[in-house]
């Protein structure tokens, strides 16, 4: 996640440009934000001695806007993990520059690209990668990537192109953090004849990262949306990588010391998809849907010569009560995932985060009043594996751009279940963040 | 960040709102005229003046609480008014920093419910949002969606109750009822009069009765300047107190412009994102 000298010369040549006195129509805007987090688990498992995770970040973007014809937009990033020095970075979060070129719109450089309406979870957002080092963290934390983005307008619809010659994936948590999973210390291996399957003490460990060959890193999809009478309406096609690698176990037996190396192996797959969403409003309920096919290539937990589709699909309503954006804003939101998922004897690894919404529930509640802070309350429920997470805030603004946070993350359910996984990483959190 | 689905009145934006103040010069000879104006007539001129097909303009919004907790936004707000009389309305917020980016669009339907969607930077998103009550507060200020309204003249019965000087200008005052179930059942008010300056035509003050008949919320506009480039009258001040709840709301208003030839496709999604 560290950067090349790139992107400070992007930094430089666009303060560069913005001191141009010959460009007089430009505008730049800047801003930064600078955030201390106090991190306190509510338990230390073995190995894990810290009880907390104290993190500072530090963010900064520039906007230059050039006339109507276009804008450059970057914004830094670099973050201190006092516990996890993993997470440690100095990060270019955006950096791009946009053309408008009447009814066309080109970015291109390093952007977010959210497709899909739904609000948790969103099955078509195919570009979208983010940093899982701390899964509580992930929603804060979206990885850009380096593309071209061609869209096209005309009344109300719109065409998206946007094409990523090196496809970025999700960032995963690290060996020896505690979002690395509990492996077991043995595992069993099934005995020949007659002889029983004994356990045999093992040593988990990540194998290398590896992208299919071909067209290899290469993502490319295109996204069609449209008005038409108080529905917004959205197709989408995507080819590239998946944005989460396939876990593949290999295990070997080592006769000499009687351990077994079990090598936690991360095979990235390309996949094909088809996917639509929908939003309107009914009787002043928001109601939204976003589904998705995917094709997978590639895929190891495929056997070769068979081809297993599987679907994903999110449902979910929503509803504010409010005083608009300031008094007393209420929001409510309800949605549920569903994966038609083929492989039903496929157990996902404690990693595998793409399954923990195969079958779940999420909620978010929402009270605010705009510059005096609010209440928010999320969870999330695993169906599938009786995993659950609990979230509630309560945030303050005590000064002109200052924001104090107080945070309960609670997770738990069964054991086998992703979140369950996690139950150790119940915490206590406070924030401070300032932002002008 | 929450949803904020009152917005979609918004509709009726700010401006015409400021309405309550937004009026032209004055027709030559009018003045002379004047004292034969009936409630509905004044409320007319007052109406004719302040309409525009488009207009720009950002808002300092300062609102004061009882304890003198003062909150601050600052927006820009974009309208245009179509040729079938529909309404187009953007917004974006520049402060403070945790709604800088979020952006409302606001589009009138003839023959259907209004769309309305909302542009929220922290997920990159346009989000469809439902329609609000038009006596909610706009973006947490002391006036209602409803204030902000331009002035239906068939919904309400106008009567010149009589004629003073306010702050030095010559004033009508003409109260306002609504003139039908439907229009009292919408309105937050039961009566509103109206301080009309004569030779402006500009709103100069208003005072508002709740259903109990109990005077709610005073409205005073001041600053009134000519907009450069236009011979519309505008307010450059707007304050509104809450009598009841002892609060009160400034808004500033700078940079208007006015009949810039905005086109339809500054309404959309693109520009909700891109931010005007």
């Amino acid at each position: 996640m560290r950067q090349g000298p790139a992107f400070l010369v992007f930094f430089v040549g666009l303060g560069a440009w913005a001191g141009a006195p010959a460009l007089a129509a430009q505008q730049l805007e800047w801003g930064i934000l600078a955030d201390y987090q106090l991190v306190g688990y509510l338990s230390s498992p073995d190995g894990l001695e810290a009880l907390g995770r104290n993190q500072a970040m530090f963010r900064s973007d520039a906007e230059l806007r050039i006339g109507r014809w276009g804008r450059a937009f970057a914004e830094i990033e670099a973050r201190a993990d006092h516990a996890v020095t993993d997470r440690n970075r100095l990060y270019v979060r955006e950096a791009y520059a946009d053309l408008f070129l009447g009814p066309l719109d080109v970015r291109v450089g390093r952007a977010v690209h959210p497709w899909g309406r739904a609000d948790q979870v969103n099955p078509t957002d195919y570009f979208g990668a983010w940093d899982y080092t701390d899964l509580l963290d992930a929603p804060e934390e979206p990885l850009g990537q380096t593309a071209l983005q061609l869209r096209w307008y005309r009344g109300a619809g719109s065409v998206e192109v946007v094409v990523a010659p090196r496809f970025r994936a999700s960032l995963l948590p690290a060996a020896g953090t505690r979002w690395w999973p509990d492996f077991p210390d043995s595992v069993r291996v099934p005995g020949t004849g007659t002889s029983p399957d004994v356990l045999v003490p093992a040593e988990f460990a990540y194998g290398p990262v590896s992208w299919p060959g071909g067209a290899g890193r290469l993502a490319y999809g295109v996204r069609i949306s449209g008005a038409v009478r108080g529905w917004d309406l959205s197709v989408a096609a995507y080819e590239g990588p998946s944005d989460l690698p396939a876990y593949a176990v290999e295990t070997e037996f080592d006769p000499a010391t009687g351990r077994v190396s079990a090598r936690l192996d991360r095979p990235y797959y390309r996949l094909r998809s088809l996917g639509a969403d929908f939003a309107t409003v009914m009787s002043g309920v928001g109601v939204h849907g976003e589904g998705a096919w995917y094709r997978p290539a590639d895929d190891p937990r495929i056997p070769a010569g068979e081809r297993l589709d599987w679907v994903h699909w999110v449902l979910g309503a929503d509803y504010g009560l409010s005083g608009a954006v300031g008094e007393r804003d209420l929001f409510v939101l309800l949605e549920w995932s569903r994966m038609a998922w083929p492989f039903d004897e496929y157990e996902p690894e404690p990693l595998d985060l793409a399954y923990v919404f195969r079958n779940a529930l999420l909620a978010r509640a929402e009270l605010a009043r705009v510059g005096f802070g609010g209440w928010e309350m999320e969870s999330a429920w695993d169906l599938a594996e009786g995993g659950w997470l609990m979230r509630f805030a309560r945030s303050w603004h005590p000064a002109r751009g200052l924001r104090l946070e107080a945070r309960a993350d609670l997770l738990g359910g069964a054991e086998h279940s992703l979140l369950g996984t996690y139950a150790r990483n119940r915490r206590l959190h406070v924030r401070l963040t300032y932002e002008r | 960040m929450p949803i904020p689905s009152c917005f979609p009145r918004l509709a009726t934006s700010i401006l015409a709102a400021s309405a309550l103040a937004a009026v032209g010069a004055n027709p030559p000879g009018a003045a002379a005229q004047s004292g034969t104006f009936t409630g509905r007539q004044v409320m007319e001129r007052y109406d004719a003046q302040q309409r525009t097909k488009d207009s720009e303009v950002t808002i300092d919004m300062r609102v004061v609480s009882p304890r003198g907790e003062v909150r601050e936004r600052v927006v820009t707000l974009w309208t245009r008014t179509g040729t079938d009389g529909t309404r187009r309305v953007l917004i974006r917020f520049l402060q403070p920093p945790d709604l800088e980016g979020t952006g409302f669009l606001h589009v009138e339907n003839v023959d259907r419910d209004d769309d309305a969607w909302l542009y929220l930077p922290a997920l990159r998103r346009a989000r469809r949002i439902a329609g609000s009550d038009r006596r909610d507060a706009f973006v947490g200020t002391d006036f209602s969606y409803e204030d902000l309204d331009p002035e239906d003249l068939d919904a309400h019965r106008y009567t010149r109750v009589r004629t003073e000087d306010h702050g030095g200008r010559p004033a009508w005052v003409v109260e306002a009822l609504p003139a039908s179930p439907q229009a009292t059942q919408e309105s937050g008010y039961a009566r509103r009069l109206l301080w009309i300056d004569q030779e402006r035509h500009t709103l100069l003050r208003a005072d508002l009765f709740d259903r109990d008949g109990a005077l709610r919320k005073r409205l005073s506009a001041d600053d009134i300047r000519r907009v450069e480039g236009s011979d519309r009258w505008r307010p450059h001040r707007l304050v509104m107190e809450d009598l009841t709840a002892g609060r009160r709301t400034e808004l500033l208003m700078r940079q208007y412009r006015l009949d810039q030839g905005l086109g339809d496709d500054l309404f959309t999604e693109r520009y909700l994102r891109r931010g005007g």
